[in-house]
């Protein structure tokens, strides 16, 4: 697990519509990032 | 003092990440009303970045249960092991105010 302090490593990857989502384009903003195992499953 | 993100607002800038590709994520996003992006990460390779599945394992189908606050400047936060599924938001959201009062 990546410590706090640590630079979040950018990526791009498409959400739900498709449309490609870079992380270091929403810098400026408080940004959460919650992995689930997959769709349709809880939490 | 800054009043804390309400849920709403809070969710509205978050995303969840799955190996489950963008047509099931658009399914389960419709399902449940989620006001947040779901990404696709259907090739692991930014689950294996996060270190979201344990060293040394081949692909998985099922990520392991993290989540990380990230800070405007694009570093992380906070890391969490989730294991309260309902407890989480309002675990991230006393993080979140507690972090921007400190700044």
């Amino acid at each position: 697990m990546l410590e706090p302090g640590t630079p979040a490593p950018d990526f791009t990857v498409p959400d739900q519509d498709g449309i490609p989502v870079t992380l270091s384009d929403l810098r400026g903003r408080w940004v959460l990032l919650w992995w689930y195992p997959m769709a349709d499953t809880p939490g | 003092m800054t009043r804390p993100p309400t849920t709403r607002e809070w969710t509205a800038r978050s995303s969840g990440s799955a190996s489950t590709r963008p047509k099931a994520n658009k399914a389960f996003r419709e399902k449940f009303d989620f006001p947040f992006r779901l990404l696709s990460d259907y090739d692991e390779q930014v689950g294996v970045a996060y270190e979201t599945r344990d060293p040394g394992t081949e692909k998985v189908s099922f990520a392991n249960r993290l989540s990380y606050l990230i800070d405007p400047e694009g570093n992380i936060a906070k890391s969490y092991k989730v294991s309260e599924i309902p407890a989480h938001p309002a675990e991230v959201l006393a993080d979140l105010y507690e972090l921007r009062e400190q700044r």
